[in-house]
């Protein structure tokens, strides 16, 4: 594939990324088609409220443009960490990593605190349809940022030990795509469930 | 390997991306999600001009990511990328639109009108 000479490494000797990661594309595309099904659900059910709470007198703004933010920074910064790779440093893509980290986290707990909050005042995900849908879509969200996050600490950890190779290259690229993958559907959550809610 | 960096990522076969194209992706990004956000807040415009805003600015928000984040392009050498990604768009758009259109009609038809509150 490469024009350029791999890396004289026994362990990755012919490692040859590139099926992983188009595989892995293809992985994210079938996951494309399951948030699509749960925004059509949201779509359908937003209006549901079965006499309870609106999303307007439920989202606040402010608060879900700060986790936009965060969400949005954590993104460049995992791009920083996959241009880092280039230079061979391991130190700086780990610090890159460290801080997409920390981001990630920050996201997901503000999270649980906004659903939290909701279910502390009665609104759950028993409460009506529209809350049933909001609260699948959201949190499907949310588990996939999990995930990534687990992901990112166990890339760390291999990254330290192997130091930057062929299989860990292909590794970020392939949580790389996982993870602006992730801010691609957020900005669907933000704009069609929090902004249009809010409307 | 760092003399003469490849034009194509060797693993996705997609443009490298540089601290450039990066940082425009990330203020643009910015950019549209404020300019959403301060629409909404403000409430300058009708409803139904404001959905439209909404939408508008994700979509070019999408395209701004795909871009500047995933390396989406037609120069890509892993043109199988962008083909996979077009027929997964397509899915979308059929489960998405056809849903809402079934939906919408179901509604209407039983008198409930639900889906325009």
């Amino acid at each position: 594939m490469s024009a350029t000479p791999m890396v004289n490494d026994h362990h990755t000797h012919h490692f040859d990324g590139s099926k992983n990661v188009f595989g892995f594309w293809i992985y994210i595309m079938t996951d494309c088609i399951l948030f699509a099904t749960l925004f059509a659900v949201y779509a359908v059910l937003h209006s549901h409220t079965y006499g309870g709470p609106h999303g307007k007198e439920l989202f606040s703004l402010p608060f879900v443009l700060t986790e936009t933010m965060i969400l949005l920074t954590s993104s460049f910064s995992y791009g920083l960490a996959m241009l880092a790779r280039n230079t061979g440093n391991k130190n700086i893509v780990i610090g890159w990593l460290w801080l997409t980290f920390f981001l990630g986290l920050s996201f997901i707990s503000m999270e649980i605190y906004e659903f939290h909050a909701m279910y502390v005042e009665g609104n759950t995900w028993a409460t009506s349809a529209f809350l049933s849908s909001f609260f699948t879509l959201v949190s499907t969200h949310g588990l996939h940022v999990s995930m990534g996050l687990i992901w990112m600490l166990t890339l760390i950890y291999q990254i330290n030990k192997h130091g930057i190779t062929a299989v860990t290259k292909t590794k970020l690229t392939c949580l790389g795509l996982f993870w602006h993958f992730l801010d691609i559907v957020w900005i669907f959550v933000f704009s069609v469930v929090y902004l249009m809610g809010a409307i | 390997m760092a003399k003469h960096e490849p034009e194509f990522d060797v693993d996705t076969g997609a443009t490298y991306g540089t601290h450039k194209s990066y940082a425009i992706g990330f203020i643009l990004s910015v950019v549209l999600t404020l300019i959403s956000f301060y629409l909404v807040g403000s409430g300058a415009f009708s409803k139904l001009h404001l959905y439209i805003a909404v939408g508008v600015l994700a979509l070019a928000q999408l395209f701004v990511q795909l871009v500047f984040f995933l390396h989406l392009s037609t120069h890509s050498k892993a043109t199988w990328n962008l083909l996979s990604f077009l027929f997964a768009l397509i899915m979308v758009l059929i489960f998405v639109l056809g849903t809402l259109w079934i939906m919408y009609h179901l509604y209407e038809n039983m008198g409930m009108n639900a889906m325009s509150m």
